[in-house]
């Protein structure tokens, strides 16, 4: 999950602030990230220029062949651009999905129902995605679900081949991803009063103009984070393309795992690991620029 | 009159929209749970009859009992070491305000955002540089494991222990104070039962995430181990039958115990 | 004819009824307040007209038409909210428009209204700010305004100066009721405080836990209170129980007081406090109060509150009464510790059967 802590602010410090306290404290879970991720992430940069070479794994170098390979190359400019467009459609159904639901469960009049829904939409969040994605097998297979019924009340003649296609890795990451939605949406839906959408009814508007005209100009701090949440997420995939999209289906985070495990090159698969995160942080910081730009504009 | 009607089969296209979706997130699950227990001996429908039968099966196949196994010593070390790690950590960022603690913040919360896969290669290369180095091993080892789960355990009890110590009213801890108690025996009669519940819950959500991880343990697991989504994704790649989903319902309903206890810690619906 | 008539209206939540079977007529041009303490039916009455809750049974007709089950956004109510409900992304003229935007109003025509509207409640020159930047009491006249500029059937009224502090609540709500007049708008006005709707409406509605308990104009409610209830919640009264024989209430603590003869029988008397005159004890009873009871007691506190004087009386073991009396400047009042008589006329006296 996005690490979207807002510390909010302190309004009374502890005691007794002698000046080194915090960061005593804060200390050793600061080394043992910054020695355990941060240096390895910068060393795996560093191994990004190397070069790649079969017998010795790698010769100390400065180039950007690896990098020139992966955008030259026509086979990953595809890998990237698949996962790429894999993202923006999840991404878009994630958002329509997202926005009724969310809307639903902070509009429910009982508490009791509202609680439940999210808890229900929060929970499988913490399944771990290989589970997730073995339902979807289950369904989409050959023998599955989806296609005993199509054939049971005879739509088709005989089983369609679903898993191993885009519309099925799709369809589960859309799956896997909508929580992540629909929890950033009801966060900001919870703080928009219902008595701003009453005061529109009273005057006139139908409950769709209602939705457009008010709730939707006020949700979109929450559609933004939510999009970009949902695109990043769907970006670094691997479970999902890997078990839904079978062997052939190249996304960018399962490429980079065959370029570390079976053929072991290394700075290649360095290099790729950076475009990526590349690609995230841009995203990432980008949409906080974008926004805070746009909420001290409109302030 | 027209609008009338049009207005409440609107409604009810929404309604249905709403809970279609709904289901969407939430019957890949169900359907696994409900075909593990099918006595079909392939995936396949309908069900011909009812056994609980895979279950053994699976706790015989060396693979799943070993990766459940070790995914559990993982999940149980690395939440722990994250306690121990963050929660100063969040003492200090909860209660102080200092020159870089919304940095200091954002580093502790970076294993979140990091791609996973990109976290676990480096995490890797960076084992297998330190043992050419210094002839330690890192790679394949249970240590060099429970290194990179804590990683992804820390953001989780930092988040909760934040999100518990923001709750908490500074002025009882004042109150003790002016009634004469030292620092540290207000944090640990005063403070440190307030916490509890957040680090509680903490490090069941850190044991949760560990326990679900795949792609950082991908390539450090090395041979001869395997963790339980490992094992998971490498049968699903192959087949799938009642067995494996016997392996998935273990899966979930471990997590969805600790999910229930920790829930009476901090309540999840307050978390989101 | 723009009347607001409510023919047997409940409503019912499960196993909670939130509004007893209720009729009320609500007549055109008409400043009616629903007043009552939280909880008493009274906002889910409004609610109701608004058509944002549906009720459980009854007719409600605006004028000649029955509206009872047209959905909110169709029934041309003007609701100004508790907490104003002004669109936060929009500005004032575009929050005033709104109501003729939805109704298809041609675009000049729109803004001539909407600056009418804005020179009515004085923000004519708030046109383009947005809603943070006003004041509370700013928002609220912009919240009037949206509310007026689409010519409703009926104006609605939730709670609306209680987001005021109390200075602002004094003034905003004489020019609520000045514009209220100006414009003859039937109005509904909810509000748990009784000074407001006392000082506004020409009508009172004085509900509790989901009953009407009476309606009348305010001096109605004042000087003959239905039930005790309306008694205590509206202004103040001492009660007192007891039994009427003859021509006397017989307090239970022992007091003998004389009331109107038409009476036959009551279980509890209640006086407000500025109708009890209080001489020294000894002291004779004015010519104006001939035949007003008289009963012995002790000044046990005295709080001066400026235009008027409020003792509390000891009349018995642990028995107290209030009196207020208007100042009569320094030194005319009574003490702490004093022996007093109150003087206590019968036709002041409000008789109850409970």
């Amino acid at each position: 999950m996005q690490g979207d802590a807002t510390l909010g602010t302190t309004k009374r410090l502890s005691i007794g602030v002698k000046g080194a306290a915090p960061y005593q404290l804060a200390a050793p879970a600061l080394l043992f990230v910054l020695v355990f991720l941060l240096l390895p992430l910068v060393m795996m940069l560093r191994l990004s220029f190397f070069r790649y070479d079969p017998a010795q794994m790698f010769i100390e170098a400065f180039t950007l062949d690896n990098y020139v390979k992966f955008f030259k190359d026509e086979f990953y400019q595809q890998v990237l651009w698949r996962t790429l467009w894999i993202a923006s459609v999840t991404t878009a159904f994630c958002l329509v999905g997202g926005v009724l639901v969310a809307y639903y469960i902070a509009r429910t009049r009982s508490a009791a129902l509202r609680r439940y829904l999210i808890v229900a939409i929060v929970l499988p969040l913490f399944m771990g995605n290989v589970v997730r994605t073995a339902g979807w097998i289950i369904v989409l297979d050959n023998g599955g679900l989806l296609n005993f019924l199509l054939v049971r009340f005879g739509i088709v003649p005989e089983a369609i081949r679903f898993l191993y296609t885009p519309g099925a890795v799709i369809a589960a990451l859309i799956s896997v991803l909508l929580p992540y939605m629909i929890v950033t949406l009801n966060s900001v839906m919870q703080n928009i009063d219902i008595s701003l959408e009453e005061a529109s009814l009273n005057l006139g508007a139908s409950p769709f103009t209602t939705f457009r005209r008010v709730v939707l100009p006020l949700l979109l701090p929450g559609i933004f984070a939510g999009s970009v949440l949902c695109f990043i997420l769907s970006m670094n995939a691997y479970a999902t393309p890997v078990l839904v999209g079978g062997p052939e289906f190249h996304m960018m985070a399962p490429t980079i795992y065959l370029q570390m495990s079976a053929n072991m090159n290394w700075p290649f698969g360095s290099a790729l690991a950076f475009v990526l995160i590349a690609l995230t942080m841009l995203l990432t910081i980008g949409s906080s620029i974008v926004f805070n730009r746009s909420t001290r504009a409109s302030a | 009159m027209k609008d009338v009607i049009l207005q409440k089969l609107a409604r009810g296209a929404y309604l249905s929209s709403v809970w279609l979706i709904i289901l969407f997130v939430l019957f890949p699950l169900a359907i696994t749970f409900w075909v593990a227990f099918f006595s079909n001996r392939i995936m396949s429908f309908p069900p011909e009859g009812y056994t609980s039968s895979w279950f053994l099966q699976a706790w015989s196949l060396a693979a799943f009992r070993d990766g459940f196994l070790l995914s559990l010593k993982v999940a149980i070390c690395a939440s722990l070491l994250a306690i121990l790690l963050a929660t100063p950590a969040g003492l200090a960022i909860a209660r102080y305000r200092f020159r870089g603690r919304e940095m200091i913040n954002t580093i502790l919360m970076s294993p979140l955002m990091i791609p996973a896969i990109v976290s676990g290669s480096a995490i890797y290369l960076f084992y297998i540089d330190l043992q050419v180095r210094s002839n330690v091993q890192f790679a394949s080892t249970f240590y060099g494991l429970v290194i990179a789960h804590t990683l992804i355990a820390i953001p989780w009890v930092l988040r909760l222990m934040i999100a518990s110590l923001a709750g908490l009213n500074p002025s009882i801890e004042e109150a003790s104070l002016s009634l004469g108690a030292g620092r540290l025996t207000t944090f640990f009669r005063i403070t440190f039962p307030m916490i509890r519940p957040g680090m509680t819950a903490g490090a069941l959500f850190g044991f949760i995430a560990s326990f679900g991880d795949l792609e950082k343990s991908l390539l450090i697991v090395g041979p001869g181990r395997i963790t339980l989504p490992i094992s998971m994704l490498n049968y699903l790649q192959y087949r799938t039958d009642p067995t494996i989903m016997a392996v998935a319902t273990i899966q979930i309903l471990l997590i969805g115990c600790a999910l229930i206890i920790s829930d009476r810690y901090v309540r999840l619906s307050k978390t989101f | 004819m723009s009347s607001v008539t409510l023919k047997n209206i409940a409503k019912r939540y499960e196993a909670v009824v939130a509004v007893e079977e209720m009729s009320l007529e609500i007549r055109d041009g008409e400043f009616l307040a629903l007043l009552g303490p939280s909880g008493c039916g009274k906002t889910t009455t409004l609610r109701m007209i608004a058509g944002f809750v549906e009720a459980s049974e009854g007719r409600i007709l605006f004028g000649h038409e029955d509206v009872t089950n047209l959905p909110a956004n169709k029934r041309n109510t003007g609701m100004v909210f508790q907490g104003f409900a002004l669109f936060p992304h929009m500005t004032v003229a575009q929050n005033v428009a709104y109501g003729l935007e939805m109704r298809r109003v041609p675009k000049a025509e729109i803004a001539k209204r909407v600056a009418e509207a804005l020179e009515l409640v004085q923000l004519g020159k708030f046109a383009e700010r947005m809603p943070r930047q006003l004041s509370g009491g700013q928002q609220q006249r912009v919240a009037l305004a949206r509310a007026l500029v689409i010519n409703p059937h009926v104006l609605l009224l939730d709670e609306p100066l209680s987001a005021l502090d109390a200075k602002l609540r004094h003034e905003v709500r004489l020019q609520i009721r000045q514009l209220q007049q100006s414009l003859g708008l039937t109005t509904v006005f909810v509000t748990h405080d009784q000074e407001e709707a006392l000082s506004l409406a020409d009508r009172l509605v004085v509900m509790n836990g989901g009953k009407i308990e009476q309606i009348g104009s305010p001096s109605d409610l004042y000087e003959r209170p239905a039930t005790p209830f309306v008694a205590d919640f509206i202004g103040k009264t001492n009660f007192f129980e007891g039994s009427v024989t003859g021509s006397e209430f017989r307090t239970n603590f022992g007091l003998s007081l004389k009331i109107s003869p038409d009476v036959r029988s009551a279980s509890l008397l209640g006086v407000r406090p500025e109708k009890i005159g209080i001489v020294k004890a000894g002291e004779e009873s004015p010519g104006t109060a001939p035949e007003a009871n008289r009963i012995g007691g002790v000044v046990e506190l005295v709080s001066y509150l400026g235009p008027s004087v409020e003792y509390r009386v000891r009349i018995g073991e642990n028995r107290h009464a209030l009196v207020q009396r208007p100042n009569q400047g320094i030194g005319a009042g009574f003490e702490v510790g004093q022996n007093i008589a109150l003087l206590i006329p019968p036709q002041s006296c409000f008789l109850f059967e409970v």
